[in-house]
């Protein structure tokens, strides 16, 4: 009889640590969508307006967020008790781990992503980098033995659709010279933020998820201050948008962002890379949601259509949290 | 001079040590290296052992309710939390030997 109540006990324990990814996951891509509609208020406003090269704005105004976002996360940590597991994870080898996933997902994923829509249109780079959820499963599968069932792959599939379609816009008949390179570079960015959730997801199997992504961010910032801000010419406009109304956005947009990536990173760990990145996309749903309350975002079909779709998909990712007790096939 | 661990790496490390332990036994195990910090938190420990167990580094070998009605749990560690030991500093692995 005890065992017996030992044996639920326990069950309860591994089922609400489960739900809680789930949880985790669906906040991930609440906040990522209100993260970018506050991005994008604040890319609207001087001086990321005031276009020195096409990308500067871009590059500099990501640079703020994710500096912002990591010096939100390191507050959070700090008060924790936990701001010592920064230089203590630094020293191991899956610290590094994680910082090579910040490459991966910071400048590698979002330069490809900005010189995939140069090169060759929004239409085609919007969809392909929406695929990256299931190159991240994909790449769980085999480097960390996820195991993900038929429904999940189903679920995933149809959040990446739906994501798609709130997304499309007709190709625009543009003259794109370098078409074929720029959907190399939207795949360039499509494998990055797959490989940043297997690797940070990797590593943080020996870290804590909340110490891996501030280190991610810390990373990602410096990286874009010191080699990409510079190349396309936006450090005046970086340090310029200190003196603006701008920097108060994007300090907001990058709370956000810091609370969606703490979302995110406890999801990877929590329900696996598949589920967690399935999760994170619902963000162009929640994007609609925010962006029409906070902006003057029309509704139009696309977007109530993709965004039927993908709450169907999120319910199929959802649907069985038992399926979580045991998320790899070691 | 030696360092700390990461603290998930850390308790990796201990359970490693031991045939097998519960989490009592961790705190107390964990409490001069880590017992003046906020993250020395029993609920915290249990979120790290949680995901230790759903990754398959480590897995339950006993189960039982004590007298206050709290579920104890016995892990160990397993063949593929064993292998992620190779991670360990060498200059910290070569202090604790």
């Amino acid at each position: 009889m005890t065992q017996a109540r030992a044996e639920d006990m326990q069950t309860a324990q591994k089922l609400s640590h489960a739900k809680k990814g789930l949880l985790f996951g669906v906040l991930s891509g609440a906040t990522w969508g209100l993260d970018g509609v506050i991005l994008g208020m604040a890319l609207a406003m001087a001086p990321f307006t005031d276009g020195v090269s096409l990308y500067a704005g871009a590059m500099a105004g990501a640079c703020m967020h994710d500096g912002f976002a990591g010096f939100w996360i390191f507050l959070y940590n700090l008060f924790t008790g936990r701001w010592k597991e920064y230089g203590r994870t630094l020293r191991t080898r899956p610290g590094m781990i994680v910082c090579i996933g910040a490459l991966f997902g910071g400048p590698i994923g979002m330069t490809g992503y900005l010189l995939g829509i140069n090169m060759a249109g929004a239409s085609y780079s919007l969809a392909i980098t929406a695929m990256y959820p299931a190159i991240g499963a994909i790449l769980a599968v085999f480097i960390l033995k996820e195991k993900i069932t038929p429904r999940v792959w189903m679920g995933i599939a149809t959040c990446i659709f739906g994501a798609i379609i709130v997304g499309w816009t007709p190709p625009d008949g543009g003259n794109y010279p370098n078409f074929y390179l720029g959907l190399a570079f939207s795949l360039m960015a499509t494998f990055g933020w797959g490989m940043e959730g297997v690797l940070s997801t990797y590593g943080m199997d020996m870290a804590d998820p909340d110490i891996a992504i501030g280190i991610r961010e810390a990373t990602s910032f410096v990286v874009y201050l010191v080699g990409i801000v510079p190349i396309v010419g936006g450090l005046t406009m970086f340090w310029g948008a200190f003196a603006q109304n701008a920097v108060w956005f994007m300090a907001a947009a990058g709370l956000a962002g810091g609370f969606s990536y703490v979302m995110w990173y406890r999801a990877l760990n929590t329900t696996g890379v598949g589920r967690a990145m399935a999760l994170n996309i619902t963000y162009a749903l929640w994007a609609i949601v925010f962006g029409y309350f906070l902006t003057d975002l029309q509704l139009t079909a696309n977007l109530i259509g993709g965004a039927c779709v993908i709450t169907f998909g999120t319910i199929l990712v959802v649907a069985n949290p038992k399926e979580l007790l045991n998320l790899r096939a070691n | 001079m030696a360092y700390t661990l990461p603290m998930r790496f850390r308790i990796l490390h201990i359970i490693s040590t031991h045939k097998d332990i519960n989490r009592q036994e961790l705190m107390n195990a964990l409490q001069p290296e880590y017992g003046t910090e906020g993250q020395f938190k029993d609920s915290l420990v249990e979120t790290h052992l949680a995901s230790m167990r759903a990754v398959g580094m480590i897995e339950d070998t006993d189960i039982s309710v004590d007298a206050s009605n709290n579920l104890i749990q016995r892990f160990k560690i397993t063949e593929y939390g064993q292998s992620r030991l190779a991670y360990l500093p060498k200059s910290w692995s070569q202090a604790h030997s």
